[in-house]
């Protein structure tokens, strides 16, 4: 899998677990446009690490805005 | 049949009837990666003992006695020897920075701290490196192998000489007014209060009925060092059934899978997402494995569009509505869809009133004070009485209603209470901000800036400005957990509205910045 390929299994993951119903893309923004509650976002990243093998610190959401922000995290946790 | 409520005087004397009354029972789980760990009453009790008796060696017995670290077995049996030696707990928010955690263990006359290793950085960088020790405590899980909380402990040198010198400050024989607790909530200026429990408050808001719903299994997930999150966790021990416990909220799916609780404490922002959950879920979540029955909603305004869809589901939904300072005898009223949006009634251990449309509330298990802060003190408290800073009316039936909050505070749904003033203060660090209100925009924390622009300057060199004042709150924000960042900003083209004497007019510069938009 390439890393287009990648990030858009990521951003799959991200639609499926919150069950949006936005068309979600790198630059959606989690709270302001997808709406997502601080908690919501925290058990987000239980269902990335289910789904790519990693493990996701809570506090690496701090630094965390958008949908694109997550699949540079999870890269980053996957390299 | 009424049950007698038995009320011991001391913290102390709570956990000795626990330990007599969930004798041969199991107390907590938790879990471990998909392994659940099981802790028995037995285990529970050896396991504070001999964390009493480490407090003891290093001569903190008596003293104030920090705690910090996420939800865990370890946390509460910390907590518990805290009490057990009868010293005070001083809990903190593991998510606090180290100058915020240098100065609240200043504030409030700490001697040592217990911290697990997720915050260890923190407590290493609070500048409390030069003058302690750093001892670890070896913890046993049933299966003698040592887990993973790692919990340490920072003793003062002072202190260690002390120990060394033989002398034994201890203080013997606490009574109901002696302190037990302190803990820390938003205040509505500067930073946050600590707030004092007494013992008898303590047992007050942890030995009653008020939550017997006949429920095995509690999941524990609001943080310990709330007030709520310690007291519901040992209420429940005291009601007779186990504690599950949360350690890491981005779990909590499986929590409920694995460990199957029947009674989840929650807060208004988790709603939403039970309810996706729970659409396809079945009777208590049984398709998700689940076997819930009970929710208790608490810390900031129930959403009651989502009630019909929990009952609908065979899931009793309580409304849990307090205040810290109120200690931890607070209004619980299960809800109904002819009145979604009542607190209820108060309990029968709690009296009300409302004087000038604010609620006023009394019972043993109010706050004796903020720590240090006598004129803080006396505008809450008066008389025995608690003011809440809400607004609320009566209906014909004697249900309350919250209808607006006299003070200046945020109410996320999360159960955080942010103080706009506390984030301005810490705004004001930057140069280029000449002035700044916060607000909530719905859930997002928003920032109106007016910036420092030099006199005469440029359309170019106010977006230089504006482009400046963005990284600075980037900067401010990476140091915040998300619930207390700010994430939206608005440029204002004049300055915040003033009153005469120069406070804030908060609701007009809302309301005419609605009217700009």
């Amino acid at each position: 899998m390439n890393v287009k390929e990648l990030k858009q299994k990521i951003l799959e993951v991200i639609m499926e677990s919150t069950e949006t119903e936005l068309k979600v893309t790198e630059d959606t923004t989690l709270y302001e446009e997808m709406g997502l509650a601080s908690v919501e976002a925290y058990v987000l990243l239980s269902d990335l690490e289910e789904a790519f093998g990693v493990r996701i610190p809570a506090s690496a959401l701090r630094n965390v805005r958008t949908a694109g922000d997550l699949c540079t995290l999870v890269i980053g946790e996957m390299s | 049949m009424t049950v007698k409520t038995e009320r011991p005087e001391t913290m102390r004397k709570v956990l000795e009837m626990l330990e007599k009354k969930q004798k041969g029972n199991r107390v907590f789980r938790y879990m471990e990666d998909s392994r659940i760990i099981e802790i028995s009453a037995e285990q529970f009790f050896r396991d504070i003992r001999r964390t009493a008796e480490l407090l003891e060696t290093y001569n903190l017995a008596g003293r104030h006695i920090g705690i910090m670290g996420r939800n865990s077995y370890g946390w509460l049996v910390s907590l518990c020897a805290v009490f057990w030696t009868e010293s005070a707990a001083v809990l903190l928010d593991r998510e606090i920075s180290s100058d915020e955690l240098n100065g609240r263990l200043t504030k409030t006359d700490v001697s040592g701290i217990i911290y697990d290793s997720e915050v260890s950085d923190t407590v290493r960088k609070a500048g409390l490196c030069g003058e302690i020790s750093r001892i670890p405590m070896e913890k046993q899980t049933a299966d003698e192998e040592e887990n993973n909380d790692g919990l340490s402990f920072y003793v003062s040198s002072r202190h260690i000489s002390e120990i060394q010198k033989g002398m034994d400050k201890r203080k013997t024989g606490h009574s109901g007014d002696s302190l037990a607790c302190i803990f820390f909530t938003s205040g509505t200026t500067g930073g946050s209060k600590a707030v004092m429990m007494s013992e008898q408050g303590l047992t007050a808001g942890i030995c009653h009925r008020i939550n017997d719903r006949g429920f095995h299994s509690l999941l524990a997930v609001l943080p310990f060092h709330h007030l709520s999150g310690f007291s519901s966790a040992l209420n429940a021990l005291y009601l007779g059934a186990e504690v599950c416990i949360a350690s890491d909220i981005k779990y909590f799916y499986r929590y409920l899978e694995y460990m199957k609780p029947d009674y989840v404490f929650v807060v208004p922002s988790m709603l939403g997402m039970l309810a996706r959950k729970l659409k396809n879920g079945g009777p208590n979540g049984r398709n998700l494995g689940w076997d819930l029955h009970l929710i208790n909603c608490g810390g900031a305004e129930f959403r009651p569009e989502f009630l019909q869809m929990l009952l609908d589901r065979d899931i009793t939904v309580l409304q849990g509505y307090g205040a810290s300072e109120a200690g931890a005898i607070g209004f619980l009223w299960e809800m109904t869809p002819d009145r979604p949006d009542t607190i209820g009634k108060p309990p029968a251990e709690m009296e009300i009133k409302i004087i000038d449309g604010e609620l006023y509330v009394k019972s043993d298990a109010l706050m004796t004070g903020y720590y240090g802060e006598k004129e803080e003190t006396e505008k809450v408290l008066r008389d025995g009485w608690y003011a809440t800073g809400d607004l609320c009316r009566m209906d014909e039936d004697g249900f309350l209603y919250i209808t607006g909050r006299r003070k200046n505070l945020i109410i996320l749904s999360n159960g955080e209470n942010v103080s706009p003033e506390e984030i301005e203060r810490k705004l004001y660090q930057y140069n280029d901000i000449s002035e700044v209100m916060v607000c909530a925009e719905g859930e997002l924390i928003t920032a109106q800036i007016y910036p420092a622009y030099p006199e005469e300057s440029t359309p170019q060199e106010r977006e230089r400005i504006q482009e400046k004042i963005r990284e600075e709150i980037g900067h401010y924000n990476r140091n915040q957990p998300v619930y207390r960042q700010i994430m939206k900003l608005r440029f204002l083209e004049e300055p915040v509205g003033k009153t005469s004497s120069g406070k804030i007019l908060r609701h007009r510069s809302q309301e005419e910045q609605k009217n700009e938009c």
